[in-house]
């Protein structure tokens, strides 16, 4: 009986590795580029093939973790890269990822057709290819008419105990929340932390600490209706919904006290595929990929008139004014900021 | 203590015997991380090193994370230790099903068993230093009963039976006969889980409530702030603090123990509701893992499991991690025995000390290392499909190491002898007296280093392909998606991650009981 629980076990096991082994799909292409990217980087299968037939290079994606862990990787290879492209840098990490001197300055043939806030290539070492907002999010049915508009609405009494965040030095969405209070309130932002910490807000450690155990629509048991999400969380929501979908979303974001994120990519200096580098540049601005990015990042395209999916132009929340601070104050600050930002916040 | 107390003769077949775990360990630790140090400095101003605060700072946070690790080491000592016996001297009806159980805590990546923790105890114990005791004794109650047990498994039984019949209580029994012998390894597992949750990452994130490590500092340090100096500071510390307390434990020398001669008890009656309480509290993450996995924004459906299943990927990336653990298992079982072989005979008895190594530093370090060693300098010429199994080797080792000890000092060299006095040849001999020993052994290690390859996903994250990642590294993933469904969805490979893990287990349980009884 238990040899032949043993045998039965290897076979499964066996089973499993040959066949996927078999069934998966390995093109045999003559050259190859290799992209450097972050674990949450996503397209469709079909991009991928498509930009394979097209120019006979196989795309080889690599990643490094996170990608603050990225540029890092990046950064401390600079000029010997362990790939061609990279993608990725966000406008938080854009001022260390210019001055670790690891681009080569390419302008594609494709950048012209972005829209115009997009135009600044900071010398034609970096192309945008995407942007984001990070907003306080919020469930409809516990506000009914009357929601939480702005970040001042945040400190009121009337919201008290109801916001969960996450911790800036450890979340991407944390810091641009911390970002934003900043960009808003300026020297004093301290203090808009002092009154948010009185009023009750909750840090976590994670984003998906936040939204899956504290967050009320979140599926954890959470009781904090609202939480710091993505401008296009309640579209989320909708496009992994299983059918028939739901025609509203049970969430929604505000529209101001968002904080923008872009993310760029670049050729890597010394990388061994430079040609193959700039043609994957190309391929990321190209209409068809910057289609696809929607429903698989969940964040916008920079090229300009391209469709959105519906359940963007239904669900997401569009924000007119974003903020945003500037790349180089960014980076000379960051460490004092989060210095008081625990000071604040951890005693 | 018996024949065991010689050591082996130091022939010529053992000396390069000790060549090969010296040799992976500078090959894929010591220079990965010289290239990276080297990098370092190359990219970092000189004052910054420096900088006295800076130091300040960073062990003002070791000591913080220290005492956070000794209380969580305790405490998992507190409750493992009569969890090994339980598991070691008594045989009852769920007892396979208990040990693998036991495994499932440990292999799951720790971001997964921190949510489910905090999700199960939202509202009843909150982030904080004592949640993240309990979660860090919780998860790591594996390697006690692991190390702690199979030293009591040694135990001459002879001893035992003999102090009962002179009429000696069973805690006189524990505290006069099994505590002494087994002392050393109670230490090492102690040292171990110290290690570990000093070093902890996705638990203190989740569970911490704002508690400060010095990984967590090394993560914002490489992850957010890009200061190098500051990192390498860091890094320096925690090597220090970590390599001195491994070193500590495996000074102790154990006593040489003989092999087990014995069957286990049947439980008694009494003891049922502690095997009960047992697989409870093992099985509590496991059950509510399948209910998450079922939790969409429209109630419980099965729709996650059928798009999880469905989708060829996760198939890709079982198989994967399947593939990665059996790689890891197969080179941490050939260098861990020519590691224990080297330690008992003496020639290099600190290989101990070159092992633990890799455990005292961040797997982000070793991570950029070997990229860097191997993709940027191309200094090492490694296939890129091996490299996830080399990091978590790595990490491995120690373990392996420590579980085939026992074994090895416990060899009869009354079967050596006899097989070279009836003509073989000094290797011939050595061999047939080593396979049996070593063929009981074998499944405890393959099954640790399994767990450990299964559940990693820092180095995997890294060094795996993209486009096929681990189930972990997926699983990972779909928690950076803004959905209820992708946590489902995550909940659903975790359930497929533990379900695995038990079958593996389960299957090298059978095969060490089966052995056992044939001894």
């Amino acid at each position: 009986m238990k040899r032949l629980f043993f045998i039965f076990t290897l076979v499964l096991v066996a089973a499993i590795v040959v066949g996927t082994n078999l069934l998966s799909n390995n093109p045999r292409a003559s050259g190859t580029v290799t992209l450097l990217t972050h674990d949450s980087f996503v397209l469709s299968e079909q991009m991928i093939s498509d930009f394979e037939n097209e120019t006979g290079l196989k795309l080889k994606i690599v990643s490094a973790g996170d990608a603050g862990t990225v540029l890092s990787s990046a950064v401390l290879s600079a000029g010997q890269p362990t790939a061609d492209v990279i993608f990725g840098i966000d406008n938080t990490m854009l001022s260390k990822a210019l001055a670790g001197n690891i681009f080569d300055a390419y302008t594609s043939p494709e950048f012209e057709f972005l829209a115009d806030s997009f135009q600044n290539s900071f010398g034609g070492l970096v192309s945008p290819i995407d942007f984001g907002d990070v907003c306080i999010n919020y469930e409809i049915e516990k506000y009914g008419s009357n929601p939480p508009k702005n970040l001042d609405d945040l400190i009121k009494p009337a919201f008290a105990n109801q916001l969960v965040v996450s911790d800036p030095a450890s979340s991407s969405p944390g810091l641009a929340f911390l970002l934003a209070t900043i960009a808003t309130y300026g020297t004093n932002w301290a203090d808009y932390w002092t009154q948010l910490r009185a009023n009750g807000v909750k840090v976590v450690g994670s984003w998906s600490d936040a939204y899956y155990v504290e967050f009320s629509k979140g599926g954890g048991g959470g009781v904090y209706p609202m939480v710091l999400s993505y401008a296009t969380s309640p579209a989320a929501e909708i496009v992994y919904a299983e059918e028939p979908k739901p025609e509203f979303a049970s969430t929604a974001a505000m529209s101001s006290g968002c904080f923008r994120q872009v993310e760029y990519a670049g050729v890597l200096r010394g990388a061994k595929n430079k040609a193959g580098a700039e043609l994957v540049i190309d391929w990321l601005l190209s209409a068809q990929v910057q289609a696809d990015i929607p429903l698989n990042m969940f964040v916008y395209p920079t090229r300009a008139g391209i469709e959105l999916p519906v359940e963007f132009s239904k669900f997401a929340q569009p924000v007119l004014e974003p903020l945003s601070l500037d790349h180089d104050e960014i980076a000379n600050n960051l460490d004092s900021w989060l210095a008081e930002w625990d000071a604040v916040m951890k005693n | 203590m018996g024949c065991g107390d010689e050591k082996l003769k130091a022939g010529a077949s053992l000396k390069w015997l000790g060549a090969l775990p010296v040799f992976y360990i500078l090959v894929f630790f010591v220079l990965p991380v010289a290239v990276l140090v080297q990098e370092v400095f190359s990219v970092s101003i000189p004052g910054r090193f420096q900088d006295l605060d800076l130091w300040s700072n960073t062990v003002a946070v070791a000591v913080g994370a220290s005492l956070q690790a000794l209380l969580s080491a305790l405490l998992a000592v507190v409750v493992g230790f009569p969890l090994a016996g339980l598991m070691i001297n008594y045989e009852f009806r769920f007892r396979t099903i208990l040990q693998s159980l036991i495994y499932v805590p440990f292999v799951l990546p720790t971001l997964v068993t921190g949510l489910a923790i905090r999700q199960m105890l939202n509202g009843v114990v909150s982030p904080g230093l004592v949640l993240l005791i309990i979660a860090h004794a919780y998860v790591n109650l594996a390697v006690i009963v692991r190390v702690v047990g199979n030293a009591w498994q040694g135990i001459d039984r002879r001893l035992i039976i003999t102090a009962q019949a002179l009429g000696a209580t069973p805690l006189k029994v524990l505290s006069s006969i099994v505590i002494p012998l087994i002392k050393s390894a109670i230490f090492r597992a102690f040292a171990l889980v110290f290690v570990f949750s000093f070093s902890s990452l996705g638990l203190v994130l989740v569970l911490g409530g704002g508690q400060q490590t010095l990984e967590t500092r090394l993560l914002r340090q490489v992850s957010l702030l890009l200061d190098f100096p500051a990192a390498a500071v860091t890094a320096s510390v925690q090597l220090l603090l970590v390599l001195t307390v491994l070193l500590l434990a495996g000074r102790s020398n154990s006593r040489i123990n003989q092999p087990a001669m014995f069957a286990p008890q049947q439980l008694p009656k009494s003891m049922y509701t502690a095997v009960v309480v047992a697989i409870v509290v093992f099985l509590a993450p496991l059950i509510w893992l399948v209910n998450s996995s079922f939790v969409t924004s429209q109630g419980l459906l099965l729709s996650n499991w059928s798009l999880v299943l469905q989708d060829f990927q996760t198939w890709q990336a079982l198989s994967n991690s399947i593939e990665i653990s059996l790689m890891t298992a197969g080179l941490t079982a050939v260098v861990g025995v020519a590691a224990a072989m080297t330690i008992h005979s003496g020639i290099f008895g600190k290989l101990n000390g070159v092992l633990v190594l890799p455990l005292s530093v961040s797997s982000v370090t070793i991570g950029l290392g070997l990229l860097l060693a191997v993709r940027s300098r191309e200094i090492l010429a490694v296939p890129d499909w091996l490299l996830p199994s080399i990091a978590h080797s790595l990490v491995a080792l120690p373990f392996v190491t420590a579980i085939l000890l026992p074994p090895v000092r416990a060899l009869d060299l009354k079967w050596i002898t006899a097989a070279a006095s009836l003509g073989a040849k000094p290797l011939r001999a050595k061999a047939t007296a080593i396979m049996p020993i070593l063929k009981m052994a074998l499944p405890a290690v393959f099954s640790l280093a399994v767990a450990i390859s299964l559940g990693e996903f820092g180095a995997a994250s890294f060094l795996a392909d993209y486009d096929n990642p681990t189930l972990s590294v997926l699983l990972l993933r779909l928690l950076n998606r803004p959905a209820v469904e992708a946590a489902g969805m995550a909940s659903v490979l975790a359930v497929i991650l533990m379900i695995a893990t038990i079958l593996l287990t389960v299957v090298w349980q059978q095969y060490e009981s089966a052995k056992n009884v044939q001894r």
